[in-house]
């Protein structure tokens, strides 16, 4: 094409033509600006939407189904209180899951239905409607993942031991007293593992010094503290390493040496304290002093030189003190357990201004500064006493380990008696954003259901209470499987049982998900308008340019060339700056989001304080190129530049050929 | 008979700023394949307006043309001027940041045809060229050409896509004698080889003894 041709003469830049090409450059920059302006923003927005409905959709899946009124009326739900096989009480949605039948009622044995109650619903085939064994096959024909839920209500009250020393006989007691909600934990959400926090080493220690005691009863009182025997200890210490691996030791500053883990020849700068003339310490000091001496280690014998030569031999009495922490790496030698946690053995080997100390050592005096847990979703469940606390809790002092009681009133044979289930702290999670997040915690289903047949002080809207929730990858298509979903319940002819909501819908999510899209809105269209005033400047350019080239546009008419032809010369020229224009600004927002921390650091410094706010932003920024922003401004801007060059395009082909010959001649 | 590869009929033309001047007064013209006409006239006599408007750069206020047949009141004269019609200007008018052979195969590139370096066009400007004598100056930018050089260029480029007329205004006037002499020779010879039909607006008399037919167009009227 010719005129594609003539566009690129057009809009190299030439000698001669400084007023044109300045323009051009000009131009170029401002639409570049926007371009990366609007890329860099539209993905940080994207991101950090991406970042919330990721929190949002972390504990809750983005797919709820809960159950209807319809279905809390029905036959199957409320023949379980008549039934005997159903212990007399309702099931749960799990429950009704794995239930060998879906009409547990026998005529014969159970007592005889009212009158009013709700007739069985049938198929037209004639097979009776379970909605929970249908539903959960709907799940299962759509190949989504998928767990139920339920949701009660308790106030908890947890027992936090504390021991400052690390002494069991110097024992704190602290209750921590709280109204919660109790939702089943769901080791079929493909996000709990980056919910569930890490325990940290204070979690660990915290455990090993739990492992002298027992839970019991009564904790209002101090007595309610009972040691444990040696060997439930001992048990407890074993099933500990079991799920946490303790990698880092460190010592506290002035420990004691075990001069075991001393090399073998050595000399290192050291000073000495004198109990007379015997050597009561060797201090191993942080920084060299004038005054100091050198300890010598030599054919296994320990010894002391002053700075004058005097020589001090040290006795085994003599103790070995560092005036400053030492960091190991640690072992377990799980092979004997002891029963007191503080007699747990380690090989150890760390560093020490060039000194390598190695060997083994018991845990006292050093602390746990790196576990590991080896803990998974599966051995979350293994405890059916173990809950997960909001990570609120973790901030508020709380550690693994500590126990306590979730209370609630339940209605005895002739009064209203208080309850209580024992619990036992396992971890903390990520709560995300969600209203109750901070007062949710998650609980085996079993103990959830259990507390909410007996519960009488904690009523709970039962739509709100139980339902399915259902996890997908993509979070865009949440709207298109809750449809799938609907349509199969409708097949399968329980869609009036269920109601299918997808993240959109929940109350905690919809304003928040508004402003969002709000916000990009608004800054889409401010940046449409900057584009625009900037694509103005390709106007300017181009009628500069037509003028510029008016003999050539008359050349190339008497030529042949036809209107149609001049005025594509025109626009290609606009669309071409515009795509130049939008692969530079493309580049430079890839670039910047790529460094955007350091430069979000840089910010900071500058105004004094964080630039971004991590409660919202998240610790880092998203830094990730948002594919609809690229889209939208890789059509957008050459689009608009095409339609700047329509005007000057126009101008060009109003152009008389004999009369631009004539003048130029 | 044979048909005019163009024929007039009572073109009028005239000019209204600053004051209306009437500058042609119903011309008439037929033209017929391989002639060479020569049209003198004064400075201002409208002769240039009477090549544009032959060449459908400008249109008449009256009257028909038909060029090879075809009435240019109701076709689309951009194609005609491309296919039909070649020129040379006075000022040469050639694309001055384009190479020699860029500037002969413009034409034919705006008639969308292959301009390769093998195609049988590129041939063909190649050969033009060579015609022109410029076929060592065929990567050269046309700007640093002489004005002899620019005008061979311009033959060449109105002849590349065979066209049936030529339409040459003043083609020898902004050069110097001995160049002006050799362009007039090239031309004509170039014309007269190729069977094209030429009409060459100039003040020369000389030149205009060597056509065919030569008209002198004064107060608006072919005479």
């Amino acid at each position: 094409m010719f005129e594609f041709s003539i566009a690129k003469k057009y809009l190299l830049p030439k000698r001669g033509q400084l007023p044109v090409s300045l323009i051009a450059l000009m131009s170029v920059i401002v639409i570049s600006l926007v371009v990366w302006l609007m890329l860099l923003f539209l993905s940080i927005t994207d991101g950090i939407e991406r970042g919330w409905l990721n929190k949002l959709t972390a504990l809750n899946g983005p797919i709820r189904i809960t159950p209807t009124p319809e279905y809390f009326n029905s036959y199957y739900y409320q023949i379980d209180t008549f039934s005997s096989a159903s212990n007399y009480s309702p099931k749960s949605i799990g429950q009704k899951a794995s239930a060998p039948s879906s009409n547990p009622y026998a005529p014969d044995i159970d007592m005889e239905l009212p009158r009013s109650f709700p007739q069985p619903k049938q198929d037209p085939q004639g097979y009776f409607i379970d909605p929970v064994k249908r539903a959960f096959q709907v799940l299962d024909d759509l190949q989504l993942t998928y767990q139920d839920y339920e949701i009660g209500g308790a106030m908890m009250r947890l027992q936090m031991l504390r021991s400052p020393s690390g002494n069991l006989r110097d024992l704190d007691q602290h209750f921590l007293t709280q109204v919660t909600y109790v939702t089943s934990f769901s080791d079929h959400n493909p996000k709990l593992s980056d919910l569930l926090l890490p325990a940290t080493p204070q979690d660990v220690e915290h455990l090993l010094l739990m492992s002298a005691f027992e839970q019991v009863d009564s904790i209002d009182a101090p007595d309610g503290i009972e040691r444990s025997t040696s060997a439930a200890s001992s048990a407890r210490i074993e099933h500990l390493l079991r799920h946490m691996e303790i990698t880092q030791l460190k010592s506290e500053p002035f420990w004691e040496i075990p001069k075991h883990l001393l090399p073998s020849n050595f000399r290192c700068p050291a000073q000495i304290v004198l109990q007379g003339k015997r050597v009561a310490q060797i201090i191993l000091a942080s920084e060299t002093h004038g005054s100091q001496g050198t300890l010598v280690s030599e054919n296994n014998s320990l010894f002391y030189t002053d700075a004058h030569g005097s020589k001090y031999p040290l006795e085994p009495s003599s103790s070995i003190i560092s005036e400053q922490s030492i960091v190991f790496d640690a072992t377990v030698n799980s092979k004997q357990i002891p029963n007191r946690a503080a007699d747990l053995r380690f090989s150890l080997k760390g560093q020490w201004r060039g000194l390598t100390l190695k060997g083994e050592s018991k845990l006292e005096g050093l602390k746990i500064s790196r576990a590991t847990s080896k803990q998974t979703s599966s051995t979350c469940l293994e405890d059916p006493k173990g809950v997960w606390l909001p990570k609120q809790f973790q901030d508020g002092g709380v550690l693994v380990g500590d126990t306590g009681f979730l209370l609630f009133s339940a209605q005895g044979a002739s009064s209203v008696q208080e309850q209580r289930l024992p619990i036992t702290v396992l971890g903390f999670y990520d709560p995300g954003i969600m209203a109750i997040g901070n007062k949710c915690i998650l609980a085996p289903s079993e103990l959830v259901h259990s507390l909410n047949l007996a519960n009488q002080s904690f009523q709970m809207d039962p739509s709100f209470a139980s339902g399915i929730q259902v996890w997908i990858d993509d979070l865009s298509k949440a709207i298109q499987v809750k449809s799938s979903i609907e349509n199969a319940f409708q097949k399968q002819g329980v869609d009036t049982y269920w109601k299918v909501t997808t993240y959109h819908d929940y109350d905690f999510a919809k304003d928040l998900l508004q402003q969002f899209q709000s916000d990009k809105t608004l800054f889409t269209l401010i940046g449409i308008i900057i584009l625009g005033v900037a694509c103005c400047n390709i106007i300017s350019l181009l009628v500069l340019l037509v003028n510029d080239k008016k003999r050539e546009i008359g050349i190339l008419q008497a030529m042949g060339a036809n209107t149609r032809s001049i005025a594509c010369i025109f626009a290609f020229c606009g669309a071409g700056m515009g795509i130049i224009s939008s692969l530079i600004g493309t580049g430079a927002a890839l670039l910047t989001l790529q460094h955007i921390d350091a430069i979000a650091h840089f910010l900071s410094f500058l105004q004094g304080h964080d630039m971004f706010n991590a409660m919202f932003y998240g610790k880092t920024l998203p830094n990730s190129l948002s594919t609809d922003a690229l889209c939208f401004v890789l059509i957008a801007t050459p689009l608009l530049s095409l339609l700047a060059g329509l005007v000057p395009a126009l101008k060009a082909c109003r152009l008389r050929p004999s009369a631009v010959l004539r003048a130029e001649s | 008979m044979t048909v005019p590869i163009l024929s007039a009929h009572k073109l009028k033309k005239t000019f209204l700023n600053p004051m209306a001047v009437e500058v042609l007064k119903e011309v008439s013209l037929d033209l017929y394949p391989g002639q060479f006409v020569a049209i003198r006239g004064r400075s201002g006599e409208g002769k240039s307006t009477l090549l544009h408007i032959l060449g459908t750069l400008e249109k008449p206020d009256d009257g028909t043309l038909f060029i090879s047949g075809i009435d240019t009141k109701h076709t689309n004269t951009s194609i005609l001027r491309n296919e039909k019609i070649g020129f040379v200007f006075q000022t040469f008018n050639l694309l001055e940041d384009y190479t020699v052979l860029e500037n002969v195969l413009m034409p034919a590139r705006i008639a969308r045809k292959s301009t390769s370096s093998t195609s049988a066009t590129y041939d063909r400007a190649i050969e033009l060229l060579t015609l022109v004598g410029l076929q060592e100056r065929l990567f050269f930018p046309a700007k640093i050409l002489s004005g002899g050089e620019k005008q061979r260029v311009a033959i060449a480029r109105a002849l590349i896509n065979d066209p049936e007329l030529l339409l040459a205004d003043e083609p020898s006037g902004n050069l110097d004698h001995t160049n002006s002499q050799i362009i007039q020779n090239l031309l004509i010879d170039c014309a007269r080889k190729q069977g094209k039909t030429l009409v060459i607006v100039t003040h020369d008399e000389e030149l205009s003894q060597l056509a065919d037919h030569s008209f002198i167009l004064k107060e608006g009227q072919l005479l």
